[in-house]
C-alpha cells in the first residue's frame, strides 16, 4: 500500500462513468484533515497513536465548456476551509477563497488571468472563542510569458514572480488530470493562487490496486514534489477522475461530478 | 473594515469574568495611562509585529549554515535584522513557551508548566497590556495558551487556527494581508501572527517509516546527524522518554532517518514561503518604516540529532531558536549577534520599551532594545540564561557551558558549547568539571529563589 493511503482511503468514492470533456462540468471535493495523533491512557498504559481525521472544508471546481478551437479554458473555484480551534470542538471559523481563472489548455493548466477574493468568517457561537469577521481582500493576477504579477486590492501590494517552468495551480492541475493531459516535468506552483512555490516536479506514481466501495480498481496518478512543499499525491481511476489529492495532513476526496448536458 | 465594535474589545467585565482570583486593582496600578511619547525623530509609537513559527530549530535555516534546506525569505529577513545566535526558548514545548512569551514569566510562575495547564489569571499578557496602552491588538493563527481565551487578550481575532500548517499557514499569511489592507490606521498595531509549520513533523513518523517514495531524489536525503551517537547519561526524565523512543525507532534505517529529516526541511521551506508573503506584504505597506518585527519560534525540533525526535528537552536542537529583530532605519541590518544570551521572555519588555510604556512588574526578561540600537553595548546584560522544561527541569547557559538539572534526578548534564556544540559529551561525570557544575547549580538555586512560583503538583515538579 502506498504511504499516501495511510490515513484517508475510507473517504474515497467510486466513479464509474466517463466524463463529457466537451461540456461544462463541476467537481466537488471534501477536505479531510489530520489533527495531531491522539494517545490514550488505558489501564495506566499510554496507547496510540490514533489518527484524528476530521472533515474540515470543501473544494468545488466549476469548469466551463471550452470554446470551440480555443486553447484557453475557464473555471470558477470555491475553496472553503472550516475548522475547529481545538480538535473536538465545533468549527470556529472558516476561510474562503472564491476565484475565477482563465488558463491554458496545456499539460499543467497554466493560469493566464485570474481574480479571487479571500475572507475569514467566524462561525458562532463557539465556546471560549469569539472571532471577528475579516473583510475580503481581492487579488487579480496575470501571467505574461514567464512573468507573473499579482495585485492585492486597490492599495499597496504588487507581487511579481518569474516562472522558470510552466506555472500551475491545484485547481487547474486537477482539471488537466481529468482531461488526461498531464505529463511529467518541472512546474512552478501557485499555491492557493497566491504563494509562489517554484521548481517543483510532477512525477508519475506507481500503479496501485485498491478496493473502493467494493470494487477493486487500479489507480494511477502523479505526485507533485520538490522544495517548499510536502508531497501531494494525485490518484486517478481508469476514467482519469482525480479521486483524491492527498498530502500528509490533508486530503481532497472527490464526492461528486456534475456533467452539464452537451448543448 | 474589520469589525472592532466595543463588544469585541477587552472590557472590564470580561476581565472580571476571567477569574475571581484576579487582582484587578494591581493590574491597573501597574499599567501606564498612555504611551510615554514619540520616538526620537518625531515618530509615533511603532507598530509591533510578532511573527512566530512552531518547532523551528536555530540550525534549520540556510542562513545558519544548514545545507539541506533553502529558506530564502527568512534569510532575507536575517539580512535586514539583528539575528541573535544565542537565543533560547523559555521552555521547549508549545504551551509553556507561548505562555512565557505572552506573560514574560517563567512557566513555574505562570502555571503553564506543561502543555494544556491553564494560565494564572492574575498575570496580564502582552495583548492586554498593549491594548490598554493605545495599541490596536490583533491575533492571527496559532495561540495555544490555555486558560486565556483570545478575545480576553486581543481586540481583533479574525483568524484563530490550530490545525496543521500544511493546509492553514497560507491562510494565516492571507489573513495578515487582509488585516493590513483593512486596518484602522489611527492607532499603531500589535499583531501576533502564529504560523504552524514546521510543527507538522509531529505527524510524519508513519510516513518516514516507509521507504522514501522518490528514488530519483534519494541523494537529497540527509545522512545521520553528526551527533546521532549520543551520550546516554541523561537525567531520568529525559532518559525514560529517550530510551523508549530509541527502542521504538530501532527498525529505522538510515533512509528512514533521512526521510524524516527531509520532510522536516520541506516543512521549514513551506513556511518560509509564508514568511516571505508576510514580509512582502509588510514591505509594500505604508506601515513598513514604522514597524518593529520580532521573528522567532516557540521551540525547536530534535530532527534525529541525539537519535531523538520532537522536542521537550534542553538539547540545542529543541531549545535554541532563531530570534531576529528588525526596525528599518533604527536597527542595523545584517548583524549576527553571537555574544548576548537572549530569551523568549525578553519579547514582552521589548514591546513595552518600543511602545514607550512601562512593563508590568515582575517580568523576568530584559528589553532587547539596548542590544539593538546605539553602540549595542549595554552596561549590563545577563551572564546567565535560564530555561525550564517538564516542570522539573532547569537549564542554565553561560558564554561557554550549558548545565541541566531535573528535580528528583541525580543525573545532571554539562556541555561545553564552545568546544562541543553538538553536545556529545556529558562533562558532569568528569571530575575536572565539578567546580563548573557546582557554580552553575548554585546559579540555578540563586535564580530559583527570585521566582514567584505557583504551587505545581508534586508529580510534575518532582520536588520534595
Amino acid at each position: 500500500m502506498h504511504l499516501s493511503f495511510d490515513l484517508y482511503p475510507s473517504y474515497l468514492r467510486d466513479f464509474t462513468e466517463s466524463m463529457q470533456a466537451t461540456a461544462a462540468y463541476s467537481l466537488h471535493y471534501d477536505i479531510h484533515a489530520m489533527r495531531n495523533y491522539e494517545y490514550r491512557n488505558e489501564g495506566g498504559k499510554r496507547v496510540g497513536p490514533f489518527p484524528q481525521v476530521r472533515k474540515e472544508g470543501s473544494l468545488q471546481l466549476s469548469c466551463q465548456k471550452p470554446a470551440s478551437g480555443s486553447s484557453i479554458r475557464s473555471m470558477n473555484v470555491s475553496h472553503i476551509r472550516s475548522w475547529a480551534t481545538w480538535t473536538n470542538q465545533e468549527h470556529a471559523s472558516k476561510q474562503t477563497i472564491e476565484g475565477s481563472i482563465d488558463y491554458a489548455a496545456n499539460s499543467v493548466g497554466s493560469p493566464g488571468n485570474w481574480i479571487f477574493s479571500y475572507r475569514s468568517d467566524p462561525i458562532l457561537p463557539v465556546k471560549s472563542f469569539r472571532l471577528n469577521k475579516l473583510d475580503p481582500i481581492e487579488h487579480s493576477g496575470t501571467r505574461s510569458g514567464d512573468q507573473i504579477r499579482i495585485q492585492t486590492g486597490a492599495n499597496f501590494t504588487t507581487r511579481k514572480y518569474t516562472a522558470n517552468h510552466p506555472a500551475t495551480t491545484l485547481y487547474t492541475l486537477i482539471e488537466r488530470l481529468h482531461a488526461g493531459a498531464v505529463n511529467a516535468g518541472l512546474v512552478d506552483y501557485l499555491d492557493d493562487l497566491s504563494m509562489f512555490r517554484p521548481g517543483l516536479e510532477i512525477t508519475p506514481l506507481p500503479k496501485q490496486k485498491m478496493e473502493i466501495e467494493n470494487r477493486v480498481q487500479e489507480l494511477h496518478g502523479f505526485a507533485l514534489v520538490g522544495p517548499a512543499l510536502l508531497p501531494l499525491y494525485f490518484w486517478q481511476n481508469e476514467h482519469n477522475h482525480v479521486l483524491a489529492v492527498i498530502g500528509r495532513n490533508v486530503a481532497y476526496t472527490l464526492t461528486a461530478i456534475q456533467n452539464e448536458a452537451v448543448s | 473594515m474589520i469589525s472592532d465594535s466595543p463588544a469585541n474589545l477587552f472590557s472590564r467585565r470580561d476581565f472580571l469574568k476571567a477569574g475571581s482570583a484576579l487582582s484587578l486593582s494591581a493590574f491597573f496600578q501597574q499599567s501606564s495611562a498612555a504611551p510615554k511619547g514619540p520616538l526620537s525623530g518625531g515618530l509615533h509609537p511603532p507598530n509591533l509585529l510578532f511573527l512566530n513559527l512552531d518547532q523551528l530549530s536555530h540550525m534549520a535555516l540556510s542562513c545558519h549554515g544548514n545545507p539541506y534546506v533553502k529558506t530564502p525569505h527568512i534569510d532575507r529577513l536575517a539580512k535586514r535584522s539583528i539575528d541573535f545566535s544565542k537565543s533560547y526558548t523559555p521552555d521547549p514545548i508549545c504551551c509553556p513557551a507561548r505562555a512565557s512569551w505572552c506573560t514574560g514569566r517563567f512557566p513555574s510562575e505562570n502555571n503553564v508548566a506543561a502543555n494544556n495547564r491553564r494560565l494564572r489569571q492574575d498575570l496580564p499578557d502582552y495583548g492586554q497590556w498593549l491594548g490598554q496602552n493605545g495599541y490596536q491588538t490583533v491575533h492571527i493563527g496559532k495561540w495555544h495558551v490555555p486558560g486565556r481565551p483570545l478575545h480576553q487578550s486581543f481586540q481583533l481575532v479574525p483568524h484563530n487556527s490550530h490545525p496543521q500548517g500544511e493546509y492553514s499557514d497560507n491562510l494565516v499569511a492571507l489573513s495578515f494581508e487582509a488585516f493590513l489592507e483593512n486596518r484602522d490606521r489611527s492607532r499603531p498595531f500589535f499583531a501576533q501572527v502564529g504560523l504552524m509549520n514546521p510543527h507538522d513533523i509531529g505527524n510524519a513518523t508513519r510516513t518516514a517509516e516507509h521507504p522514501f517514495p522518490f528514488p530519483h531524489l534519494q541523494d537529497q536525503l540527509p545522512p545521520y546527524p553528526p551527533n546521532f551517537d549520543y551520550d546516554p547519561r541523561e537525567p531520568e526524565q529525559i532518559a525514560s522518554f529517550h530510551e523508549g523512543l530509541v527502542d521504538w525507532l530501532k527498525p529505522w534505517t538510515e533512509e528512514n532517518w533521512g526521510h524524516y529529516q527531509w520532510l522536516y526541511y520541506r516543512m521549514v521551506e513551506m513556511v518560509d514561503i509564508n514568511v516571505g508573503y508576510i514580509l512582502d506584504t509588510l514591505e509594500q505597506s505604508p506601515d513598513y518604516e514604522n514597524t518593529v518585527l520580532i521573528f522567532t519560534s516557540d521551540h525547536g525540533e530534535a530532527n534525529g540529532y541525539h537519535r531523538m525526535l520532537f522536542k521537550d528537552n534542553f538539547y540545542d536542537t529543541s531549545s535554541r531558536v532563531p530570534t531576529m529583530v528588525s526596525f528599518p532605519g533604527h536597527i542595523p541590518e545584517g548583524i549576527e549577534d553571537v555574544e548576548h544570551l537572549v530569551s523568549g521572555l525578553d519579547f514582552f519588555p521589548t514591546f513595552c520599551d518600543y511602545a514607550g510604556i512601562d512593563s508590568p512588574s515582575g517580568l523576568k526578561g530584559l528589553s532587547l532594545r539596548p542590544l539593538l540600537e546605539g553602540d549595542r553595548k549595554p552596561a549590563t546584560w545577563r551572564r546567565y540564561l535560564h530555561a525550564q522544561s517538564k516542570a522539573s527541569g532547569r537549564m542554565v547557559v553561560d558564554q561557554q557551558y550549558k548545565f541541566i538539572r531535573y528535580y528528583g534526578s541525580e543525573t545532571t548534564q554539562l556541555f561545553d558549547l564552545e568546544n562541543d556544540p553538538m553536545e556529545t559529551k556529558n562533562l558532569a561525570f568528569d571530575a575536572a568539571y565539578q567546580s563548573i557544575c557546582q557554580r552553575l547549580a548554585a546559579e540555578i538555586d540563586r535564580h530559583e529563589a527570585t521566582l514567584d512560583n505557583v504551587d505545581l503538583p508534586a508529580n510534575l515538579t518532582k520536588r520534595t
